[in-house]
């Protein structure tokens, strides 16, 4: 069953002087149960997406569908809330620091009126315990916790009013690695025990693929490429994908490692393809005209030169 | 270059880096490794005395065969930026946000010799932002760091830090605040400086991927003392400490396999009892891992371990 359905989102961030177009159209759908991993550079449009369908944020046009329900209107809020939760890249700045990490985690409910006072405390004191931090804890202030505990409170206060979707906006980018799969595998339980679905938003495209089933990579507002995840890490079709894919910094290779090299290529910006500037192999086809999705088997890919087959 | 000797760094009464010895040669790049709250950049941040909190309560610094430990306020703050220079996590946050980028290559040069020409600072700048790569240089030197994104900050910082031409270069976490393809330019870059000015690294991070790529040498630490040092190659291909195994296992890879987090939770520095300080968490540890230090193990030559069952 699908879960959200996104269409045509656009969002412009209007200066004085200028207008940052951060989000130019975008399409995607999460099913019950799914991950969807949403990868790209700084500044592609990442956090804007997902603020938008969190409605942290305000789009300029197009419809965004959640449970059955479109949420795009003003009354949308509440019937986001209880369903929808989001876990943020600086947990420290999410919690109210003059709260202790119980008070915080029950926080999560507070205005949704599911549960009784001390059911609250139970089911708080529940979470806490589920996602890998001592009971004792709880009463510790947030500020005393470590960034990955912290994330930790940060995942049991989204799970409190048992949400269907959680939007994981770049939330291990900040913890190192043995957290990092601790936060995974917590997510990959959920997934399975709960059928809980996920937007995962991250730049590290190693830790999307242990955790995705779909993902789709933005580029500059746009999604370039959008498919199973195996597909598209193993054989990315689009040009700027291959890059993405390129500069990941290999752990386990035998021998020299190579660092990528970035082919400054820099043509004038044309009206076609956003990537076209610093794609290895555009021809004038690119720079003319917009690009349109071209499906190959479950993947479609924004770019003229999958047209037959080239790339 | 750089010779640490049974370093050990207190926040009052906190031991929070234990007889740290570590090494750096010269043109050599050394990267240490270690979770969050290892101590690690405090280990870095003591080579410049930079943190006015912690202090100094055992061993010493040798730097071109001085005692950095020994050195007064005025030395110290003679080396900062001309010898040994830093780069840090958010280098942005590091700059001056009233000034421009062209003052702050200036101002590098002009407080180590006060005679320095505007100039011929930027002159200089420039050539080592083409040799960088980095384009634009005009533009650049017009807007201030809070105008230019979070990886062109950090190149900015490294060309900043070899305006001096120092003998080394000490960095906290370069790469940890950019995407993947920022992080794979400044790798270069680093690699670059290394390889034109045979300049010395000192590099704390917690990706293994940048230790994988960047280094000829790493030190994994864990609960402020080394626990495995050695050629990066070797530590990577034939990890030895329980801890370098489980945190390379933690990495994730492209293949989609889930990757294997570390039970537990790193130690806290308040209370410090004797043995070894991955015994909690390790998978092999006996009785005697909570009683004695771990001894210093020779696996290969320049391939140390601390651990008793290695």
């Amino acid at each position: 069953m699908c879960l959200l359905k996104v269409t045509g989102l656009t969002k412009t961030y209007k200066n004085k002087k200028t207008n940052i177009r951060a989000v130019k159209g975008i399409d995607l759908s999460i099913n019950e149960g799914e991950c969807l991993g949403l990868v790209g550079e700084s500044g592609c449009g990442k956090s804007t997406t997902a603020e938008i369908i969190a409605r942290l944020i305000k789009e300029d046009s197009g419809t965004i569908v959640f449970n059955g329900t479109e949420i795009t209107d003003d009354k949308r809020l509440k019937c986001v809330g209880k369903d929808l939760q989001m876990v943020f890249q600086n947990p420290k700045d999410s919690f109210d620091p003059k709260y202790s990490l119980l008070e915080s985690v029950m926080m999560g409910a507070c205005s949704y009126n599911i549960y009784s006072k001390s059911q609250l405390r139970q089911k708080a004191l529940e979470l806490i315990r589920y996602v890998g931090l001592k009971e004792s804890y709880s009463n510790r202030n947030i500020y005393n916790l470590s960034g990955g505990e912290c994330q930790k409170a940060s995942i049991a206060r989204a799970l409190i009013c048992s949400p269907k979707l959680i939007i994981f906006d770049e939330a291990t980018s900040a913890l190192d690695v043995s957290v990092q799969a601790q936060i995974i595998e917590l997510m990959l339980r959920l997934k399975k025990e709960n059928k809980m679905s996920f937007l995962f938003i991250t730049h590290d495209l190693a830790l999307a693929s242990s955790v995705c089933d779909n993902i789709a990579v933005m580029y500059s507002g746009r999604i370039v490429e959008y498919g199973p995840c195996r597909d598209v890490l193993s054989l990315p079709k689009h040009p700027y994908t291959k890059q993405l894919i390129l500069s990941v910094l290999p752990v386990k290779t035998q021998g020299e490692f190579k660092t990528p090299e970035f082919k400054a290529v820099r043509k004038e910006k044309g009206g076609g393809c956003d990537y076209f500037p610093f794609c290895p192999k555009a021809d004038d086809k690119c720079a003319a005209l917009m690009p349109e999705f071209v499906k190959h088997n479950k993947t479609k890919v924004l770019c003229w030169l999958n047209e037959n087959n080239e790339v | 270059m750089l010779d640490i000797k049974n370093l050990s760094v207190s926040y009052g009464k906190t031991r929070v880096v234990r007889n740290l010895s570590l090494k750096v040669n010269t043109g050599e790049i050394v990267c240490i490794v270690g979770e969050s709250g290892c101590g690690k950049s405090t280990a870095l941040k003591s080579v410049l005395m930079l943190d006015k909190n912690a202090s100094i309560s055992g061993g010493e610094i040798l730097f071109d065969n001085k005692d950095i430990t020994k050195l007064k306020t005025e030395e110290i703050r003679h080396l900062r930026g001309s010898e040994i220079a830093m780069i840090f996590q958010n280098s942005y946050l590091s700059m001056n946000p009233t000034k421009t980028i062209g003052h702050l290559f200036y101002e590098t040069v002009k407080v180590h010799n006060k005679k320095a020409k505007k100039n011929q600072c930027l002159e200089k700048a420039e050539e080592i932002m083409k040799k960088l790569r980095l384009w634009e240089t005009e533009r650049i030197f017009s807007s201030y760091p809070f105008e230019l994104s979070g990886g062109m900050c950090q190149r900015i910082a490294i060309a900043a830090a070899m305006m001096n031409d120092p003998k080394l270069i000490l960095a906290d976490e370069p790469t940890s605040a950019l995407d993947v393809t920022a992080q794979a330019e400044v790798i270069r870059l680093l690699k670059y400086v290394k390889d034109n000015y045979n300049t010395s690294m000192l590099i704390v991070t917690h990706n293994m991927g940048v230790v994988a790529n960047l280094s000829d040498k790493a030190a994994v630490m864990y609960g402020g003392s080394i626990a495995e040092f050695g050629d990066t190659w070797d530590i990577i291909n034939n990890p030895a400490h329980p801890y370098t195994k489980a945190l390379i296992k933690a990495v994730p890879e492209m293949n989609g396999k889930v990757p294997e987090g570390i039970e537990g939770l790193p130690p806290e520095f308040s209370d410090e009892k004797g043995g070894c300080p991955f015994a909690p968490r390790c998978y092999s540890a006996k009785d005697i891992c909570y009683k004695n230090s771990p001894e210093k193990h020779v696996v290969s030559k320049e391939h140390i371990v601390y651990c008793n069952f290695c």
